[in-house]
């Protein structure tokens, strides 16, 4: 190696390291600017090397590869500057990129600029290139001053009154410096035949490296990619062969007697054997120094995943996440958020277990508001400067400085916000790193996927342990949380209330199913409210509920109990059309350890008191006492009365009214309260069912009495007026009735005995099974009634006509189950057919 | 967290100008929805801060609102009246939080002489950042661009604590060490001309580069200048010895370029600013002669002692921009604010930011966040709606153009806050005899504001005494700096005497009140009421009034 050519040597290796080590880096604009830059000095700088050692083809090849690279540095350098400040100036790139590629083409032909080298060879052996440079060099100076010029203006422009980029810029600045003195010191007799360009090229690019690293563009275990070591493996190697080949082979020749042939054989091996031996002794090296840590974060995270895929408790999975980072990163707490079942963030964990959780950031809150748009870690300080941070209330501001919160970090499925971690300023005070931010982010996105999953299973948890209905917990759950519950509370008091519905199934047959579920809903939401963050509600099975209620004395829970029992009587006072049956409730209560002494002592007692209740008149709340369980034993067998007895007076008094007016709608709601009973009875109905619907037969036409006597008895057909007159005795004989309470069981029925099966009835239209059933009934024996009587405005029809009507409107005015069960009854005389006489004049 | 906050100036330091920018600033990048978000975000703070302290529940008077509708529907619009014993007495403990500094004002017209204000830390470093974004945009030509030193010099001119604008110079301080011409230290124990002497004479010898003060006391500032090319004691000539070789470099040319285009010297030829701020009501009379004199257009801000800093321009200097973490903002429109004039029972509706009519003109109404006193607090200012952004700006929320104060209060170049009770008083104590008046703020031919009073002597006394215009005038300005401090401030500052006498017929008054059915408003009647009473010393044919006609 002559003529200066290592430093040709020491800069092409360099520039080749740094070009293998941002090939592997990850790409953006900047570092593809910088690989080109590289790229054009290895030209530079490699051309300059073979050209020296006069390398195959020839001089003036290397010379013109020499002079690509140095006549393209300039426009390297813009095009690196431009991305280094995000400048854009296409046109600008484009110009000088064709300006300089325009020197080379006529440098190559005219050597106008920078002509080949003259070859002289010294005394003592050694070749100088020596380059005479004529004035037209200066032009292509004169060109690089004005691109320098353009460069600095940029500097000036994006450093007045910005510290932070003049610092990014100056290494920069010392690099064009010393690469703008290398290239005219070069041109001095002084430097004749030391390459002087080429070392200041070296000095530049390692500043660009520099101001890359200070810049934060790349990580610096770049530099120890496995090319390079293989690279620098490689030159090791071909220095120790070009150094020790001569003199090995003599000295086995000689001293070992090998043949010359066995010699080089020994000596091959022994180089393969070298070069690997020094790939993993470097590789090694280098990776106890750089890459173990790196490794045990991934063993770390490895482990961490593995931890909690094997868990679906969320509490296990956030206790690992805390674990792993306290671990990995020098913090002392840690506090963790995950978004409930309102997308509110809870916290709910923290390194110390003596920090108070539950602090709730809600889904609107700034903070969260932030992380769902941004996927990076974020230092309070960087969060302190924006508008987010700005719209927190001071509280929190307060609450996250008493937290010492100076990193956070999202954790998200894809783009959903899962959680939130939050933690303190690591020990001694040192800032957060790259590797600290890309740890976080890792664990994170591990542990947001567990959190996920363990969502899921929780929420399919909680849906086998909820009521389908009312979304209270069930049975199932009751079970479960009364036991826990009463193993958590030896120390203080449980109290249980039971709660029943009284009469519920009547109200589902005046009602329908639909209106009796609408009603165990609201009772549901009822007790839920009152219970709030106080108790657990529970629905056990159809209309019973209970109420789980620790820390409470009996005599709170009573007031509890007493307090839903009031709203649920006057739960269905709202309703505008008519007023639907007053739902009354019958409860319990009982408390551990004052009259309980297991939770399931605790259930039977809570039970009993809900019995003595009911047997008391239900609507009322009772106390379990000793005195309750000796009333169980002595409760009187026959104190049920039917209360319909009581009001048969009344009914009475109406029916009498209306005789008074209407002659034939007096007989014929007795012949449809007849006719009504005996197909509830044939249909099944109990005896309490059959004495409403007899009843509503009674008064289904009541609200005749306020209907003219003229279109009352008018001989001929209604004219549409009338026709609608007559309509609303429907809604009168609700008007009538709900200033009867006593008597409001029966409205359902009265009030849908005109509704038809297909929902072209009155008043309100509804269809099918929406009509309850005593609606149905009704509408089918009053129809029959009404066909085979005879009134002043048409003959009576003969019964088996009438019952063919029936048969055809089936699906259509009448619910075909009840028609067909009616036609069959009176086909088989099992009712009596009840003419009525003619009416009198 | 915890550590001391980082300064402004090691910021500079630290963060790309952009950033820098971004976190001053950000808020003119916001939409109207995120604005809205962040003011009802705030202000929900603010309620259940303000609803649980004493001045809150005895204004509320037992009502409890959770939400800010709630709030708006039950908490009544206020005035100072409202909170005078509470915060003159300094009750801390009936605050919604803990202040840590009081700040003054004047109280023209008021049951006391003086107001006084809390401030709450959180309030004071909303007020900081405020400032420094107002300072920002100042020095900046476009978005993200800004010019500020540690290095620089600043010429200040308005009041020292505890006046709220003295917090300024406090709150820089707490950012950045420019430096303050005269030094904060010693410009507390200066009168004004002092304060303004000392500055300019460190201005010759350091340079300025900044320059803040109300609009008509840096108009004043600056005019005095021009002074500086005459001869004789104080003048530049004779302070040559003291100016660094720089400046007088800068003398030398500007005289010679001042000479070529025979013009007097302005202070541009001698200081490049920087930035250049300015506070205060009827800037808009100043602002093209300060630009003039200045070579950089004045940015307008507001702030007040009780609102603190709420709003600044940007570089386009076209219209301010509302802060939104220092006050919750309402609005009431111009005929609202003249109903509830007329009949001070009518409750005025109020509007939100994003409710507001481009063009329309508005009353602002405050409820200063972070722990504020003030809440639904009229603090008498109106603006008008410029539109929602600005092209130029590249903003996307309102934009506001201050007008004045409100109709019922005149304020001359910020100095004053003449009401009717003031003038009143000023004429009962002048023992003249004066039938009936109304005064008018106006402006003169040079732009100048004045007040002008509308004046109808008994009749009784016209033989008997004299009182001709100029008597009345000496009379009537004595009296008026008597009852108000401030408007002393004007002549003994500014040099100006903005009272204007209108002598008008005996009976005109009446002759008023029988032709249009009503009183002509004491204070700033409409200009075309006070044509139509004008009118009625001469004319004799129908007169145009609000839309009707009258018969004479």
């Amino acid at each position: 190696m002559v003529s200066y050519s290592w430093v040709s040597v020491i800069a092409l290796l360099g520039y080749l390291f740094l070009f293998l080590a941002f090939a592997s880096a990850k790409k953006t604009r900047v570092i593809n600017s910088f690989l080109l830059l590289l790229l054009i000095l290895i030209f530079w700088s490699g051309g300059s090397f073979m050209m020296r050692i006069r390398f195959w083809p020839s001089v003036n090849f290397w010379h013109y590869v020499s002079i690509a690279g140095i006549m393209m540095v300039p426009y390297g350098f813009y095009r690196f500057y431009l991305d280094f400040l995000e400048e854009k100036q296409k046109g600008r790139r484009k110009l000088w990129f064709l300006f300089f590629l325009s020197c080379f083409i006529v440098n190559w032909f005219t050597q106008i600029f920078i002509p080949t080298p003259e070859i002289v060879t010294g005394t003592d052996g050694h070749v100088k290139f020596i380059y005479c440079y004529g004035w037209p060099i200066y032009l292509l100076a004169l060109a690089v001053v004005v691109l320098l010029a353009e460069i600095i203006q940029l500097f000036f422009k994006y450093c007045k009154g910005d510290v932070l980029t003049f610092r990014q810029l100056r290494p920069i600045l010392i690099g064009i410096l010393i690469v703008a003195v290398g290239n005219v010191a070069s041109t001095a007799k002084i430097f004749s035949g030391i390459p002087v360009d080429i070392i200041s090229g070296m000095l530049f690019a390692y500043f660009l490296f520099y101001a890359l690293y200070k810049k934060k563009m790349f990580k610096l275990t770049v530099l120890i990619a496995p090319t390079n070591c293989y690279v620098i493996a490689l030159v090791i190697s071909a220095l120790l062969f070009q150094n020790m080949f001569l003199p090995l082979k003599t000295w086995m020749e000689k001293r070992l007697g090998m043949g010359e042939s066995a010699a080089l054989l020994f000596i091959a091996m022994l180089m393969v054997g070298l070069i690997y031996f020094l790939v993993i002794v470097m590789k090694k090296f280098l990776d106890n120094l750089f890459v173990k840590e790196e490794q045990v974060q991934a063993q770390t995270i490895k482990d961490f995943s593995h931890t909690v895929s094997q868990t679906l408790k969320k509490e296990e999975i956030l206790s690992s996440l805390v674990e792993v980072i306290l671990k990995m990163i020098e913090v002392d707490r840690v506090y963790v958020f995950i978004q409930n079942a309102d997308n509110a963030y809870v916290m709910e964990q923290t390194a110390s277990p003596l920090e108070k959780r539950g602090f709730l950031l809600p889904e609107d809150h700034p903070l969260i508001q932030y992380l769902r748009s941004h996927d990076q870690c974020l230092l309070i300080e960087d969060f302190k400067r924006t508008n987010s941070y700005h719209s927190m209330w001071e509280a929190e501001k307060r609450q996250f400085e008493d937290w010492g919160v100076a990193c956070i970090a999202p954790m998200k499925d894809n783009s959903e916000l899962v959680g939130v971690i939050m933690l303190s300023e690591k020990r001694k005070g040192r800032a957060y790193s790259y590797d600290d931010m890309s740890l976080l982010l890792s664990v994170n996105s591990v542990c947001s996927m567990a959190v996920k999953n363990s969502r899921l299973y929780e929420q399919a948890y909680n849906e086998a342990r909820r009521d389908e209905l009312t979304r209270l917990f069930n049975r199932k759950r009751f079970y479960e949380v009364i036991q826990e519950q009463f193993e958590g509370c030896h120390e203080c008091s449980l109290a249980l209330v039971m709660i029943n519905v009284d009469d519920f199934k009547l109200y589902n047959q005046l009602y329908g199913a639909k209106e009796g579920d609408l009603a165990l809903k609201k009772i549901a939401s009822i007790i839920d409210a009152a219970t709030a963050d106080r108790g657990i509600a529970f629905r056990m099975v159809g209309k019973e509920f209970s109420i789980l209620l620790p820390s409470y004395d009996i005599y709170s829970a009573k007031v509890l109990a007493e307090s839903i029992s009031d709203q649920v009587r006057s739960m269905n006072e709202q309703t505008s059309l008519y007023k639907m049956k007053t739902l009354t409730l019958s409860c319990g209560v009982c408390a551990s350890p004052y009259m309980a002494s297991s939770a399931e002592e605790l259930i039977a007692n809570a039970d009993l008191a809900v019995y003595s209740a009911k047997r008391f008149g239900k609507n009322a709340v009772v106390m379990y006492s000793d005195d309750v369980k000796a009333q169980d034993n002595e409760q009187e067998k026959n104190r049920k009365v039917s209360y319909y007895d009581t009001y048969a007076s009344t009914i009475y008094a109406l029916t009498a009214a209306i005789d008074t007016k209407d002659h034939y709608t007096f007989g014929h709601s007795q012949n449809v309260a007849y006719y009504a009973a005996e197909l509830a009875r044939e249909i099944g109905m109990n005896e309490e069912f059959m004495d409403i619907v007899k009843e509503a037969g009674l008064l289904h036409d009541i609200g005749k009495i306020g209907v003219r006597e003229d279109i009352l008895n008018k001989p001929g057909r209604l004219s549409a007026e009338e026709y609608e007159i007559m309509k609303g005795h429907v809604e009168n004989a609700i008007g009538i009735i709900r200033h009867l309470p006593s008597l409001d069981y029966v409205i359902p029925a009265v009030l849908s005995h005109h509704e038809r099966y297909d929902g072209r009835g009155y008043p309100r239209g509804i269809a099918g099974e929406d009509i309850p059933v005593m609606g149905r009934i009704l509408c089918v024996v009053d129809s029959f009634d009404a066909m085979i009587s005879k009134r002043s405005y048409k003959k009576a029809m003969p019964v088996e006509q009438a019952l063919r009507v029936l048969e055809e409107e089936r699906f259509g005015q009448f619910d075909p189950k009840l028609a067909d069960v009616f036609i069959r009854m009176v086909r088989e005389e099992k009712i009596e057919i009840r003419l009525m006489a003619p009416e009198s004049p | 967290m915890g550590e001391k906050k980082m300064r402004f100036q090691e910021k500079l330091r630290r963060y790309s100008k952009s950033e820098i920018w971004e976190e001053y600033c950000g808020f003119l990048d916001m939409t109207m929805e995120e604005y809205m978000n962040m003011q009802k975000r705030l202000v929900a703070e603010e309620i259940k801060l303000w609803c649980g302290s004493e001045l809150g529940k005895r204004i509320l008077n037992g009502k409890c609102p959770g939400t800010l509708e709630e709030f708006r529907a039950m908490v009544p619009l206020t005035t100072y009246d409202d909170y005078a014993d509470i915060l003159l007495r300094k009750e801390t403990t009936s605050l919604p939080e803990e202040p840590v500094l009081w700040i003054q004002t004047t109280w023209e017209g008021g049951m006391y002489p003086m107001k006084m204000a809390p401030y709450t830390k959180s309030m004071l470093d909303t007020y900081k950042r405020n400032v420094m974004a107002c300072f920002i945009l100042a020095t900046g030509k476009e978005r993200g661009d800004f010019d500020i030193s540690v290095t620089d010099h600043m010429l200040y001119a308005l009041a020292p604590l505890p006046y709220a604008t003295g917090l300024l110079p406090l709150l820089l301080h707490d950012e950045i060490d420019i430096e303050y011409l005269p030094p904060v230290k010693e410009a507390v124990h200066m009168s004004f001309q002092e304060r303004n002497a000392k500055g300019f004479k460190m201005g010759l010898k350091k340079g300025i580069e900044y320059f803040f003060g109300l609009g008509s006391v840096t108009y004043f500032v600056s005019k005095s200048l021009s002074a500086l090319q005459e001869g004789g004691k104080g003048s530049l000539a004779g302070k040559l010895n003291q100016i660094s070789p720089k400046m007088m470099l800068r003398y030398v040319s500007a005289r010679k370029r001042c000479r070529q285009e025979e013009r007097e010297l302005l202070p541009r030829d001698l200081f490049t600013l920087k930035g250049f701020m300015c506070a205060g009501t009827d800037n808009w009379c100043y602002k093209d002669e300060l630009e003039e004199m200045w070579g950089i257009r004045p940015m307008e801000i507001f702030a007040g002692t009780e609102p603190t800093c709420v709003g600044t321009e940007a570089w386009s200097r076209s219209g301010m921009y509302f802060f939104p973490d220092a006050c919750f903002y309402e609005f009431i429109p111009e005929n609202e604010m003249y109903r509830n004039l007329d009949d001070p029972s009518y409750v005025p509706r109020t509007y939100l930011m994003d409710e507001l009519t481009a063009g329309e003109k508005y009353e602002i109404v405050v409820t200063v966040l972070k722990g504020g006193a003030f809440a639904r607090y009229r603090v008498g200012d109106v603006y008008r709606c410029l539109g929602n952004g600005c092209r130029e700006d590249g903003t996307k929320i309102p934009r506001f153009s201050y007008i004045d104060r409100v109709p019922w209060v005149i304020d001359i170049a910020g100095f004053t806050r003449i009401t009717e009770k003031s003038i009143r008083h000023a004429i009962e104590l002048s023992g003249l005899k004066i039938e009936d008046w109304f005064a008018v703020k106006e402006y003169t031919k040079e732009n100048r504001p004045q007040l002008h009073m509308y004046v109808e002597l008994r009749r009784d006394c016209i033989s008997g005494a004299a009182l001709g215009r100029e008597i009345l005038k000496e009379h009537l300005s004595v009296y008026v700096k008597y009852v108000d401090d401030d408007y002393k401030d004007l002549k003994k500052i500014l040099g100006m005497d903005p009272l204007n006498i209108t002598v008008v017929k005996c009976g005109t008054f009446e002759k008023y009140e029988s032709v249009y059915g009503c009183k002509i408003r004491k204070i700033n009647p409409p200009a075309c009421e006070v044509a139509d009473f004008v009118a009625l010393q001469s004319a004799r044919g129908p007169l145009w009034k609000g839309g009707s006609y009258g018969e004479l």
